[in-house]
């Protein structure tokens, strides 16, 4: 018979044992993410890069990377960003079915951008930069109102406030496209609508991208806050950690990263729901190994659905229908089965 | 010898929020170390208040808390987390943890934003041992049956490596077996150093393993000290409107409820 002492030892070794099985997911993703981003680079697309000749300095391959770089690169950070932050909703709102969009963020981002295609039209920079606005004016609406309300604990006053945004800034879109011009511009609201990185240039990369790369720093190092927040506020508090501040911070990242992210790409759904239960039939629920492996799967469909939008046919196709066309049959596949991780 | 007081509540006041009457009224209460202490009332007396009052999930109360001769609010929250935790009577998590990951959230007084040492790991192995429920290690909390979720919270609080445990109805869900089971673990603890509050509607559990008791009624201690002492047939009447009987011999002392 075994001591306990022998059998913490063993258990030990086998959670090590495991961890670095996790590890190596994470790392193979890693690989697998870089090599996907540089394919995109360099082999997807309408021109084909020679790499030899760029190398010695060829004007057109140069030409050919200074608009791919940035769009490739801005639509592997929103990715990342939307599914780390799918999962960081899904833990703080102790709701599996919670995605980046629950706060009405994205719809706030959205209604922005109606709204500035339909007063300004062609600058595509001030249109970002009113629906960027939009998405933290929501995250203000949707913090002060579920102040107001009286029903429920706080948690599930956010997620009504969240609601009651959402549909007003639904509302507002509708609006806005019915009284758009047929012509010129509700094309224009509702191509931006179905999501694209095709109006992405380094302007967009250098001014949202460390936007982006701040909130997922913040996330990461929330991730194991998110653990404590997901027994519930009262645990918390008896673990030792304020859960508002905690959940205000976790929001805050949230909500900067994906009004970035659809200031420039659109409204775009699925990553941010399903990735994060993807990654935890990978690595477990612990929030850390989940938000970084939710991240790298959310980079590697967000690069490869853009893949498929620029390279399809002769014209861009939507991101978000590319998206929900590999996302669906990979949700029913994941409901339909056990688990990988036994 | 008289063994060092490690909590001690002195005219304890509170009421909810918007609420006038006081959920707790004047509690005066003194635990010493390694004691078992149980907190006996009926629904709605007050109990579960007093206990989330200790663990400081409740704030906004009146009088004084000390805790190892230190006021309980002077505490860093992350400090006294480390000392006290706090077992609720259910936990609903969605997330499908398995029970080491579970039982690793406890750790989280000692972890410092993602940094997770050997240490935490051990901690909470050992943890899963004295509680007895290793066989369970990798199987989701949501999976598990209502006496194995308890024995899994009980090791989450104790891998917080506390001095005071405080636990809210532990056996109130549970089948007679599991309910023995708890309340052996609670004893066992107990020789193990830790000091254990719960609080519990049954006399019965008062009796069988406590060595202080509380007796809660609407938001008032109407009787404290050693259970076997305390505990009879008028009190009962009292609290629970029941004729009961009582029998006892040198081993024990059990309540029979008139039905």
């Amino acid at each position: 018979m075994k001591s306990t002492h022998e059998l913490i030892k063993e258990q030990y070794s086998e959670i090590i044992k495991r961890n670095r099985y996790f590890l190596h997911i994470i790392i193979s993703l890693s690989i697998i993410l870089v090599i996907t981003y540089f394919v995109s680079l360099i082999f997807i697309g309408r021109y084909r890069v020679d790499l030899f000749a760029w190398l010695s300095g060829d004007s057109r391959s140069m030409l050919i990377l200074n608009i791919r770089i940035p769009r490739v690169s801005l639509a592997l950070l929103s990715g990342v960003l939307l599914a780390a932050s799918g999962a960081a909703m899904q833990a703080i709102f102790r709701n599996p079915l919670a995605s980046p969009d629950i706060i009405g963020v994205s719809q706030g981002a959205a209604f922005g951008a109606a709204l500035g295609i339909l007063i300004i039209s062609d600058n595509y920079l001030l249109i970002e930069s009113i629906s960027f606005l939009f998405g933290l004016v929501s995250l203000i609406v949707t913090l002060s109102l579920s102040r107001l309300f009286r029903y429920g604990d706080e948690i599930l006053r956010i997620i009504l406030a969240g609601i009651a945004v959402s549909a007003l800034f639904s509302a507002g879109i509708g609006f806005i496209k019915y009284i758009a011009d047929p012509y010129n511009k509700l094309p224009q609201i509702i191509f931006w609508l179905l999501g694209s990185f095709s109006a992405t240039k380094w302007i967009e990369f250098k001014i949202y991208a460390p936007l982006i790369i701040t909130s997922l720093i913040v996330l990461f190092l929330m991730s194991w806050r998110m653990n404590i927040l997901s027994l519930g506020d009262e645990l918390a508090k008896a673990l030792g950690i304020k859960p508002g501040v905690n959940r205000f911070i976790i929001i805050v990242a949230t909500v900067l990263g994906v009004s970035a992210v659809t200031s420039v790409a659109g409204v775009i759904g699925w990553i941010g729901l399903v990735t994060p239960h993807i990654a935890r039939s990978l690595v477990g629920s612990e929030n850390r190994g989940v938000v970084v492996t939710s991240a790298l799967l959310g980079g590697l469909l967000m690069i490869s659905a853009d893949d498929i939008a620029r390279s399809l046919i002769e014209s861009e196709l939507p991101l978000n229908i590319i998206i929900s066309v590999i996302m669906v049959p990979l949700f029913i596949f994941l409901l339909s089965r056990r688990r990988i991780l036994k | 010898m008289s063994k060092r007081v490690v909590l001690e509540i002195k005219d304890l006041y509170y009421s909810y929020q918007g609420s006038r009457d006081y959920a707790l009224k004047k509690i005066n209460m003194s635990v010493s170390e390694g004691e078992i202490v149980s907190v006996l009332g009926p629904n709605g007396s007050g109990k579960t208040t007093l206990l989330k009052i200790i663990a400081r999930i409740l704030d906004n109360f009146s009088g004084h808390i000390k805790l190892f001769d230190k006021n309980l609010r002077e505490y860093d929250p992350r400090e006294y987390s480390r000392l006290v935790s706090y077992v609720p009577q259910i936990e609903n998590i969605s997330t499908p943890y398995t029970l080491f990951e579970y039982v690793l959230i406890g750790r989280s007084p000692y972890i410092n934003l993602i940094k997770v040492s050997e240490r935490d790991i051990k901690k909470s192995l050992e943890a899963i041992h004295l509680v007895g429920i290793e066989d369970l290690i990798n199987r989701r909390i949501n999976e598990l049956s209502g006496g194995e979720a308890q024995l899994a919270r009980i090791a989450r609080a104790l891998a917080q490596e506390p001095k005071i445990i405080l636990l809210d109805e532990p056996t109130s869900h549970l089948d007679l077996g599991n309910k023995v089971k708890i309340l052996r673990l609670i004893r066992s603890l107990s020789k193990n150093g830790f000091t254990i509050i719960f609080t519990t509607h049954d006399p019965n559990e008062a009796l069988s393993v406590s060595n202080k008791v509380y007796v809660l009624n609407k938001g008032s201690v109407i009787a404290k000290g050693d259970p076997v002492e305390i505990i009879n047939k008028e009190l009962i009447e009292r609290l629970y409107s029941v004729n009961a009987i009582m029998f006892k011999n040198d081993r024990f002392v059990l309540l029979y409820p008139e039905i």
